[in-house]
């Protein structure tokens, strides 16, 4: 069930409703049972092998609680590993069997590991990744194991965050399903508003920039440097309405029943330096990595050589997250190397930091410079196979001759840069409709609704991140 | 006053869910909505099926939906039982009744689709049983296979081949969520005529400013016909402008006589194959070349019998469809009647 569906729009109506109408002990059976109903609108089978990780880590975080030393770590590796392991077999097995291939064909052998054909459970690295926080917090002792099997449950697929994100902590997410959450207008505006704005950045933003994006990208040889410098533009934006979109719906759509989730995003391309914008893009995903993997590590307390290499394998592991092929580990890689770059920069020529970057001119060459790095990133996240990157790059090198269309007219094309820079700027200044008073709310929606009929693309377009 | 609020809001969502989830509940709903003068009515329909799918008032024709009218039969004889597998372009334009058809005593109509509701069986008494296979071109190529007749004439059961898992997961959806539920919602929340202005004006709106036809629709070049987006799109299945090879005509023709040993074996005494051209095939209004689908297919069926309307259709084409429609319209129907009569009379005893 995608957010920009009627379903979903009857499902919200029936689970907040029957949310408030229900007594305080029982609200939680019902968003299990909803979240359970949501997730299983994609591949119903799947939902038992979420159960499993959840069985395991239910009973591994009460066993973390009940044993210290060697036997807490083995609890905790059991849980790892159990989650690593699910990611493994139905997200990477088939990368895994296929690299083998390769590598043994190198050298004269062939090795055919047997083949699983298998769907990838939607949301799997989001319900993983927060499962996985359940447990690493419970064994650090910041969170106490959940004895309620429901409620933990609940956890992992409380419905708006269950196929992508924010990827929640125990800590912020787990009391709440105990605390008893009234009506409060105010409160239920605000989340509305968040989803209008959410829908507003997929359906008018995302969806209408894709259709330029995707006709692009579909042939990249066949068009001009101009026609894939403003794909790659235009597709920046698309990934961040898109997934910001997805967020904000979220966000606001547990905000109504009283439920405070993690802000995901903040304005990602008004960032004035690589490691600023991740400060800003997939907050709940990067946060976890610092956490989780960057700190374990040892972070920056540790020699140089070691620092860069722990920055390094975070954004590769970061990329392999967002899909099992090379095409996101280079994507990863290459923000590691900006991040590197930046470091050495800064540590030699301090007086470049993007933090004294104050001026006006001088912030905007920063914010442009951002921006463009990010953007070349994002060819190889959005072009999956390398004849497809060379030929990209090619083009943009060469400009050889071209005769393809846009999928646009020249109006169309306008107007989608004018969404766009209108986005900038309501980021740039911080606006956000749930802020709105909500004695507007009465006008503003209609408002929005007419403005994501007339200008909305509706083609049920999936969210992007679903496929993580 | 919010539990009110909330209680409205939740008899509301679940009401429309319950009905938009039952075979009964959105035929209740259809019903409903195509009463003449109903307040709450639905014009999806009355306009043609492209003006439904597109909403672009310059297509807004009321269409004539009567069924063709038969000529007097000139045959004395009605010694066929005739059996049709076809699609709209049968069902929308005929009464299914012997009346239309010269030497027909009885006849039995199957949706491609497949109609449950429907059970073939023969006729008791014995006479020549003809089956009709009749396809608009755009579906031909995805229809011709003997395992979709065989579909029909069987348990559909004879083409599933699912593992279990896919079995138990397709079970759990067809409890929990209706299959078509997303178009369902649609037509219960939006498919009331006074939405229509609305619909218009962003139909107009995608038009005129960004010169784009709205979804599944393509507008002809000379503007004066709308056309399904898949027959014009020359990369598109079914196609008039997709390149059809040699070989994938000479595979085509082979399904054909599948079809044809298989429903001889069934029992058919004769089986008459008549495949539709897309309207834009005829009504030429592209800067494109068709790819001569249909008569490229006849001068390779030998023995087959086989209806082709296209040079007949051609003639005043613009006079044989509905602007509006992706069918033909009584004149055009009626046009193909007289060719299917023609090949009926022709039919050894």
């Amino acid at each position: 069930m995608v957010f920009n569906s009627l379903q979903f729009l009857v499902f919200f109506g029936i689970v907040t409703s029957a949310y408030f109408l229900l007594a305080h002990r029982f609200r939680w059976i019902l968003l299990l049972a909803a979240s359970c109903y949501f997730y299983m609108a994609f591949v119903p089978i799947y939902l038992v092998i979420l159960l499993v990780t959840i069985i395991i880590d239910y009973w591994a975080g009460i066993y973390l609680e009940k044993f210290e030393g060697r036997a807490k770590k083995l609890f905790l590796a059991f849980s790892l590993i159990a989650n690593v392991g699910v990611l493994a077999i139905f997200k990477y097995y088939g990368f895994i069997a296929n690299n083998v291939y390769h590598l043994a064909y190198l050298f004269g052998r062939e090795v055919h590991l047997p083949s699983l054909s298998i769907l990838l459970p939607i949301g799997l690295s989001f319900h993983t990744f927060q499962a996985m926080s359940y447990t690493i917090e419970v064994y650090r002792g910041n969170q106490k194991a959940e004895r309620n099997f429901g409620i933990y449950s609940l956890y992992v697929m409380f419905y708006p965050q269950l196929v992508a994100g924010p990827i929640e902590r125990p800590q912020n997410l787990l009391h709440q399903f105990y605390e008893r959450h009234v009506w409060d207008s105010v409160r239920v505006r605000a989340g509305i508003m968040q989803m209008m704005e959410g829908l507003i950045k997929k359906v008018v933003i995302a969806d209408r920039l894709a259709i330029l994006v995707d006709s692009v990208y579909a042939s990249v040889g066949t068009h001009s440097r101009g026609q894939l410098l403003l794909a790659s533009f235009f597709y920046s934006f698309q990934i961040y309405c898109d997934f910001s979109g997805y967020s904000d719906i979220a966000i606001g759509a547990a905000r109504v029943m009283g439920f405070k989730l993690m802000d995901n995003f903040n304005a990602p391309y008004t960032a004035k330096s690589i490691p600023d914008f991740w400060r800003r893009w997939h907050i709940s995903l990067s946060t976890w990595f610092k956490d989780y993997v960057y700190f374990s590590l040892g972070g920056n307390r540790v020699s140089v050589p070691k620092w860069y290499f722990n920055i390094m394998l975070v954004f590769i592991v970061s990329g392999l997250w967002h899909g099992a092929s090379w095409n996101f580990v280079i994507w990863g890689f290459l923000h590691g190397i900006f991040q590197l770059i930046g470091f050495t920069l800064n540590r030699f020529f301090p007086q470049l930091a993007a933090k004294y970057a104050t001026g006006l001119i001088r912030g905007i060459f920063y914010r442009v410079l951002t921006f463009s790095l990010v953007s070349l990133a994002w060819v190889f996240f959005r072009l999956v196979h390398f004849s497809e990157i060379k030929a990209y790059f090619k083009q943009l090198i060469f400009d050889l001759p071209s005769n393809s269309l846009l999928g646009m007219n020249s109006n169309e094309v306008l107007f989608s840069i004018l969404l766009v820079f209108g986005l900038y700027y309501w980021d740039f200044k911080g606006l956000a409709l749930r802020n709105i008073r909500s004695q507007y709310f009465v006008f503003l929606l209609p408002f929005l609704v007419a403005i994501i009929y007339f200008f909305g693309v509706f083609s049920l377009k999936q969210f992007i991140y679903f496929q993580f | 006053m919010k539990k009110l609020l909330a209680v409205l809001v939740f008899v509301l969502c679940a009401g429309l869910l319950m009905v938009s989830s039952s075979q009964s509940g959105m035929s209740w709903l259809t019903h409903a909505r195509y009463q003449p003068n109903s307040l709450l009515g639905s014009d999806k329909y009355l306009y043609g099926d492209l003006y439904g799918i597109s909403y672009l008032s310059n297509f807004k024709y009321i269409k004539d939906v009567s069924a063709v009218r038969p000529d007097e039969l000139i045959s004395k004889q009605k010694d066929i039982s005739l059996y049709v597998i076809g699609d709209s372009y049968f069902y929308s334009s005929f009464e299914i009744i012997p009346a239309y058809f010269e030497r027909v005593n009885s006849i039995q109509f199957f949706k491609w689709d497949h109609s449950p509701e429907v059970t073939f069986k023969f006729t008791q008494a014995r006479t020549k049983r003809v089956l009709l296979v009749e396809s608009v071109e755009r579906n031909v190529l995805n229809l011709m296979y003997k395992e979709r007749v065989a579909a029909i004439f069987e348990k559909p059961e004879v083409i599933q081949n699912k593992s279990v898992f896919a079995q138990i997961n397709r079970s759990i959806k067809q409890i929990l969520y209706h299959r078509t539920l997303e178009e369902n919602l649609s037509f219960a929340l939006f498919d009331l005529a006074l939405f229509s202005k609305f619909k218009e004006l962003k139909a107009e709106l995608n038009l005129s400013l960004f010169g784009r036809e709205p979804a599944g629709v393509k507008l002809a070049k000379s503007k004066d016909f709308l056309y399904l987006d898949q027959t014009v799109d020359s990369v598109a299945d079914g196609s008039s402008f997709q390149v059809v090879s040699e070989m994938r005509l000479a595979e085509l023709v082979q399904n054909m006589r599948q079809i044809e040993d298989y429903a001889k074996k069934m029992g058919f005494d004769e089986v008459i194959f008549s495949f539709i051209p897309n309207p834009v095939s005829v009504l030429a209004t592209e800067d494109k070349s068709y790819n001569q689908f249909i008569p490229r297919l006849e001068n390779k069926v030998g023995s087959i019998h086989f209806v082709n309307p296209t040079d007949e259709l051609k003639q005043q084409a613009k006079q044989n469809f509905f602007k509006s429609d992706s069918h033909w319209n009584q004149r055009g129907a009626k046009i193909w009647l007289d060719l299917l009569n023609k090949q009926l009379l022709s039919l050894p005893k």
